[in-house]
């Protein structure tokens, strides 16, 4: 096989290209840099998607041999090694854009109770930096792409002066809202990155609800076409597409000199020398590739001589509740759409006083799939068949309710991603293994999970589906991995400092969520962005310094 | 915008009862023809015809063909199912008996449904719901198309906290 190096050094060399890489690109080049940006797949044709393709019509489409653009990565190109009886659900995107593509759009404001609650229950580090030094980006992030949302400002769910107008609630929606209040439990307006109105250039959005296809009008954010679009028409990015990669090479110093990748499908191997480099490309790959970066100076991967890069990996628990209200049973269909996913929200639900509280951290809740759907696959589970099924069906289909809480996975660190000693993929890149399971704590959480889920159905007099207390989804489900390459004020026990630079390698950056210290209970993305947005000041600031 | 459930009704009246080569569909690929009937007959005493389509009006037999295409371990779970209720035999049986034979294999007396029952039950859902007669004329659905507005609950009885 040839290898194929360039002759030119590019400024900044961005590998990924998603929420993470995507900022980082676009606040570079804004700023004078010029960029170099692989990403391992190409730009997905908006123009193709289904979006507006209904069930029964995407059914003639591929009997007909057609298919829409696939955002997933396959396991079988990739595969994911996990021990027997503990998978690992690992969802990725490579294409531009990443899983911003397909995300689930819920737009979040970590609190300083997020990032100091660490220090103040001992379990591992806290966050390395304050709400005031995060707030003026989560500030301009919301202005940049537009996030609607509601005026609440709570404990843990800081307020925001930008938020676009929050879609009005379902019906089911304000139903819960009250039944929750009634067991005690407050609702807020749900917070999504969804243009409810023209903003910079996107959208507005259209109510179709089938986000999860892929945007036909880009009305909410992916990194793509709100980030990469942008920078390109700079004149100072550059994109690979199609390259895959698979080590930062370093040079004599110790500092990073460049990364070696692979035509995705060419198989081709090549280098590509550069000044800098940030690392984006979503936690999971991005540890990989850290821990593929061996050089000389780097046995242990690269800037990781105190072991800590593949270690703390959190994610975050989660499991379903379905029931239906009696104030719509047998009621009218609404088209309830909407923007597809919830309107409300709950923040961390702290049980007045701590009652009951006998677990670190916390949980939140969303509630996407209420009312009327293109589907009624909780029929499954009423029982018996015939016409009484059917009618059972129909009356409880616009009164459908859905819980789906998140909780928080504490950090640990035998919680872990290695490289596979033997198995390679296509490029002979070392596969992955996680090795990864939840604790007692978590199981703890669940049961409180259950028990605020069963307060609010219970309040609503909802007829619930069955359900097992304790259940919960595959690990990796929540697809909120963080914690593997993680920030810290203490260089003995973390790889980056507060602004994302690795300890031993000064020019390297880590910007995406893998430098996240804990997983939270909350969405990441909007906080990703924020987070890559100021280490990349910090970044920008350091090169017109000529210290990086 | 949306098509009502008169309309979809109107044009669904052509095309009910119609036996599967009458559809426009050919041979079943991954059942016998005996099997194939068997099995179109049990979707519809899982979701029958009332005053809206039921399965074999909605091409569900043909959907499933399809998925245990797809799906090795179903289809053998669907052949199965069909043999230990007689086959063909089935279908000359009374639609009381052919309830008892189905309530039997369903978990409504008392003990826990059996596998090809569960298969076949959430295949006939899956597929039915996700058909212009299921989710149109039967549910009432009128979603994914584009709106102005997004008009959410306009009911204040239910939008009181308290």
């Amino acid at each position: 096989m040839q290898i194929r190096s360039s002759p030119e050094i590019a400024d900044v060399l961005i590998v990924g290209s998603g929420a993470a890489g995507g900022m980082a690109a676009w606040n570079l080049t804004r700023q004078g840099v010029n960029v170099t940006l692989l990403d391992a797949g190409e730009r997905f044709n908006r123009a193709r998607f289904w979006t507006h393709v209904r069930p029964w019509e995407r059914r003639a489409r591929e009997a007909r041999g057609l298919h829409p653009p696939e955002f997933y990565l396959q396991a079988s190109e990739q595969p994911v090694l996990t021990p027997p009886g503990r998978p690992f659900d690992l969802t990725r995107v490579w294409g531009r854009g990443g899983k911003t593509n397909v995300w689930g759009r819920v737009a979040l404001r970590y609190s300083d109770l997020n990032f100091h609650e660490p220090a103040l229950d001992g379990w591992e580090i806290p966050w390395p930096v304050t709400y005031a030094e995060m707030a003026p980006y989560y500030d301009r992030v919301e202005q940049l792409i537009g996030v609607c949302g509601g005026d609440d400002d709570e404990p843990f769910l800081p307020g925001s002066r930008y938020h676009l107008p929050p879609p009005n609630p379902r019906c089911g929606e304000y139903l819960i809202r009250r039944a929750a209040h009634h067991a005690g439990v407050k609702i807020v307006a749900g917070r999504r990155a969804v243009v409810t109105r023209e903003h910079n250039g996107h959208g507005p959005c259209h109510y179709c609800g089938a986000c999860g296809r892929g945007c036909d009008i880009a009305a909410f954010f992916n990194s793509s076409d709100y980030l990469l679009e942008p920078a390109l028409a700079t004149g100072r990015l550059t994109i690979v597409d199609n390259a895959v990669a698979a080590e930062i090479l370093t040079g004599d110093d110790g500092l990073a000199s460049g990364v070696r990748y692979f035509g995705r499908h060419s198989r081709d191997e090549h280098t590509l020398r550069a000044r800098r480099v940030v690392v984006a490309a979503s936690c999971v790959d991005s540890t990989r590739l850290l821990l593929n970066s061996r050089g000389a100076r780097h046995p242990n991967g690269i800037a990781n001589s105190n072991d800590v890069i593949g270690r703390y990996l959190c994610e975050q628990i989660r499991f379903h509740m379905y029931g239906f209200v009696p104030e719509l049973m047998g009621g009218p269909v609404h088209n309830d759409d909407g923007i597809s996913g919830a309107h409300i929200y709950m923040p961390r639900f702290v049980p007045p006083g701590g009652k009951g509280r006998d677990y670190l951290r916390g949980y939140g809740m969303q509630f996407w799939g209420f009312g009327a759907g293109a589907g009624a696959s909780f029929g499954k589970q009423l029982p018996g068949f015939g016409a009484g099924l059917k009618r059972g069906i129909k009356q409880r289909y616009p009164a459908l309710v859905a819980l789906h809480p998140y909780g928080e996975v504490l950090p640990r660190a035998d919680n872990r991603i290695t490289l596979d000693p033997v198995r390679k993929d296509a490029y002979g890149i070392p596969l992955m293994r996680i090795d990864y399971s939840i604790g007692e704590n978590e199981r703890r959480m669940a049961e409180a999970m259950y028990t605020t889920c069963e307060e609010i159905l219970h309040a609503a007099k909802a007829e619930v589906l069955p359900y097992q207390r304790g259940w919960l989804d595959v690990n990796g489900a929540a697809i909120h991995e963080h914690g593997t390459c993680r920030m810290g004020s203490d260089p003995k026990r973390s790889a980056l400092n507060k602004y994302c630079q690795a300890h031993e390698v000064k020019n390297l950056f880590v910007v995406d969520g893998a430098s996240f210290p804990t997983s939270t209970e909350k969405n990441p993305t909007l906080t990703i962005l924020a987070n890559a947005w100021r280490a990349t000041d910090y970044m920008a600031a350091e090169m017109a310094a000529g210290r990086v | 915008m949306s098509t009502t459930r008169r309309d979809a009704l109107k044009v669904l009246a052509a095309t009910t009862s119609l036996p599967f080569a009458a559809q426009g569909a050919t041979e079943p690929k991954n059942f016998t023809a005996e099997e194939f009937a068997v099995l179109s007959r049990l979707s519809d005493l899982i979701l029958p015809r009332t005053d809206t389509p039921g399965a074999v009006d909605a091409g569900v037999p043909a959907i499933l063909d399809d998925a245990a295409g797809r799906s090795p371990a179903l289809r053998n779970t669907l052949r199965e199912g069909i043999a230990s209720l007689g086959g063909a035999k089935f279908l000359t049986e009374s639609e009381a008996s052919q309830n008892q034979a189905l309530r039997r294999i369903s978990g409504l007396d008392g003990a826990a449904p059996t596998p090809f029952f569960t298969a076949l039950k959430n295949e006939v859902i899956d597929a039915y719901y996700s058909t212009r007669e299921g989710l149109v004329a039967e549910l009432g659905y009128h979603g994914n198309v584009p709106l102005a507005e997004f008009p959410g609950c306009t009911h204040p009885e239910h939008q009181r906290l308290d």
